[in-house]
């Protein structure tokens, strides 16, 4: 990635960012997390960590094998 | 035996297979091209009701029933076997060309089956296709897998008829209708079955397994084809079933995790084909008109993007030969074109704002939140971070990005390009114009997608992914390694079983035959001479039985002896 390439992820986050306070809260979404601030920034970044080390941690311990495990079935 | 002058449209499909054979072999393509397109017409003007009403013993089969519901999903199976042919278009091979034929045929008579007698025929004529297509691939990986393929389905459909007797044992009819009773274990039964085909948890392990080891064009047919159908059977006959919202937000998660750790790019898009199912299942669980709604709307999106994806992939794999990341690297310098196409299925199925996904998925989640189910909505959102996260960045990081492995490339037909951009064509079309899928949909809807809201929640949340990627990205290269999954539970126990019912019972066989041999051997030595056994008898070493006997002359002359007696007698 080059360094234009980046300004324009962080243009456009940021301007998701700013969207998300300016955006009327819509009474059709009440959920309890729409009332937290850039919730969904915190989702994206905290639900891809989560899922990346969740998944690691579950392939580690169980379930990643070598790639002849079944060769003899 | 009444039949009225709609043709349903897998009549045409299935002849048209057979017709295949006789016809000149630079025709065949196109016929397989053409077949398609008239079944889409023929859906497009069937009008509603029940048409072709058979009778057979002492039940009436509708073989084709015609509403909004199957519609929609006929419209969508008939485009996509066009698609599919189209990007099959190269394949000389009779054999896959009418296998695809077919397995659009049972989708398609599936669809618009009005009786349940109908619908497994077809349903069945979906699992034997659909193998062929694995088998196809010629390789002794894609021999077993179909095999496994063909057996856990089997499996399903024996489900799902001992299900059909069942109901029409209790009820005294076979026509579909919705089941409501929790109670009865023949909708279980029927639920079971059908849920095996949607890739359910934890009936779901046969589709990894299997569609990774397909040939590439066949991948694309059955990435479209079986889970929907059976998402349209659990639209028709289940909607409100509570157990199918939980196991479908199951779904969505389950495979979102799973393709985190898969190295084949097909497996990727695979775990991927189970997550997006899982939104359709969680909408037929929810069951209100918007989430019915939903689920239709995102088949039918879904199978356009994910036939896209599953035909980058398959581009990927008809130039190289690899499918692995581990072996993929740097492509983009030469298939951009293949990678661009790609991208679009994967912003869509990311539900990137302008794209199919985008008007679909949302769908799905809003009717969750209208029902207040706040805990499904949250993990199916986490499901959209998983989603983008592999199919969006993970997967055409690993095999256009990174460094170039100088790997051998055979040029792509053009036909597959023709094919994805078709595919792409249609994802803009939903996601730019909202309205024309909408209006195809089941229930009148006045969703509308793109507010203000949505657009934000999407873009924090795609943007930000990226960025998490961006920051973990090399814990998520390719390993070379495979991810157990639920088909160890019949993959392990089959070993176990065949070593000890076959290979040790064999092997007790083998020694049980040595020994017996070795005995006869050694009893061998008394038979050469049994007088030799006798007490007092000559030691002989070798048996003749012509020393115990008479001389043959001596015979000879008492037999002449008693002639020449008899005659003189007889004198």
């Amino acid at each position: 990635m080059n360094g234009r390439r980046w300004a324009l992820v962080i243009i456009a986050a940021a301007v998701a960012l700013a969207a998300g306070f300016a955006a009327p809260h819509d009474a059709a979404h009440d959920q309890w997390w729409n009332s937290i601030p850039a919730f969904f920034a915190l989702f994206g970044l905290g639900g891809c960590l989560l899922l990346i080390v969740f998944a690691k941690a579950l392939g580690k311990a169980l379930l990643q094998k070598r790639e002849d495990y079944y060769d003899g079935d | 035996m009444a039949i009225e002058a709609i043709i349903p449209p897998a009549l045409i499909l299935s002849a048209g297979a057979l017709l295949l054979f006789f016809l000149p072999r630079g025709w065949r393509p196109w016929l397989s091209l053409l077949l398609p397109l008239i079944a889409l017409g023929l859906v497009w003007a069937m009008p509603p009701g029940r048409h072709f009403v058979l009778e057979l013993m002492d039940y009436r089969l509708v073989v084709c029933r015609v509403d909004r519901l199957s519609r929609v999903f006929g419209i969508i199976f008939a485009l996509i076997t066009f698609i599919g042919c189209l990007f099959a278009f190269h394949i000389r091979e009779t054999g896959q060309q009418a296998a695809a034929l077919l397995y659009a045929a049972g989708a398609l008579g599936v669809t618009f089956a009005g009786d349940f007698i109908t619908l497994f025929a077809f349903w069945e004529l979906m699992a034997v296709a659909s193998t062929y297509l694995i088998w196809a691939r010629g390789t002794r990986e894609a021999e077993k897998a179909g095999m496994r393929y063909l057996l856990v389905h089997l499996f399903g459909g024996g489900l799902l008829f001992a299900g059909i007797l069942a109901h029409a044992g209790e009820t005294g009819g076979i026509m579909i209708e919705q089941l409501t009773d929790r109670g009865s274990v023949s909708a279980w039964l029927i639920l079971a079955g059908v849920a095996l085909n949607a890739a359910v948890i934890p009936l779901h392990a046969w589709l990894p397994d299997a569609y990774p080891r397909a040939t590439v064009t066949g991948a694309v047919f059955m990435s479209a084809l079986t889970t929907k159908a059976a998402v349209y059977v659990l639209l028709r006959i289940f909607p409100g079933w509570e157990i199918l919202l939980a196991l479908g937000v199951l779904m969505t998660v389950y495979g979102v995790v799973f393709a985190v750790l898969a190295n084949d790019i097909r497996e990727i898009l695979a775990y991927h084909i189970i997550s997006q199912v899982g939104y359709m299942v969680a909408g037929a669980g929810i069951g209100t008109q918007l989430a019915v709604n939903g689920a239709a709307a995102h088949a039918f999106s879904h199978i356009l993007y994910k036939a896209l994806l599953f035909m980058g992939a398959g581009a990927v794999l008809h130039c190289t030969g690899k499918s692995k990341l581990t072996e993929l690297g740097g492509l983009w310098g030469r298939q951009p074109l293949a990678f661009w196409l790609y991208m679009i299925g994967a912003f869509a199925i990311s539900g990137f704002p302008l794209l199919n996904g985008f008007v679909s998925k949302s769908m799905v989640i809003a009717a969750a939140g209208e029902a207040h189910y706040d805990t499904a909505m949250l993990l199916m959102l986490l499901a959209s971070v998983g989603t983008f996260l592999s199919v969006g960045l993970k997967l055409p990081y690993g095999a256009w990005g990174g460094e170039d492995r100088g790997l051998a490339m055979l040029p792509p037909p053009r036909n597959m390009y023709l094919a994805m951009g078709a595919a792409a064509f249609v994802c803009f079309l939903h996601g730019i114009v909202p309205g024309l899928l909408y209006e195809m949909l089941p229930y009148e809807t006045r969703f509308k997608p793109y507010t203000m809201f949505h657009l934000v929640e999407t873009s924090q949340i795609l943007i930000f992914t990226f960025l998490g990627f961006w920051v973990f990205r090399k814990k998520l290269a390719g390993q070379p390694t495979i991810t157990l999954d639920a088909d160890w539970f019949y993959r392990r126990p089959a070993h176990w079983a065949r070593r000890h019912f076959l290979e040790d019972l064999e092997t007790v066989f083998n020694g049980v035959e040595a020994l017996a041999v070795d005995a006869a051997r050694r009893l061998l030595v008394f038979g050469k001479n049994p007088a030799a056994l006798l007490p007092g008898s000559a030691a002989e070493k070798d048996f003749s039985p012509d020393g115990r006997r008479p001389a043959l002359q001596r015979l000879i002359i008492l037999a002449l002896f008693s002639f020449v007696i008899f005659s003189v007698w007889k004198l």
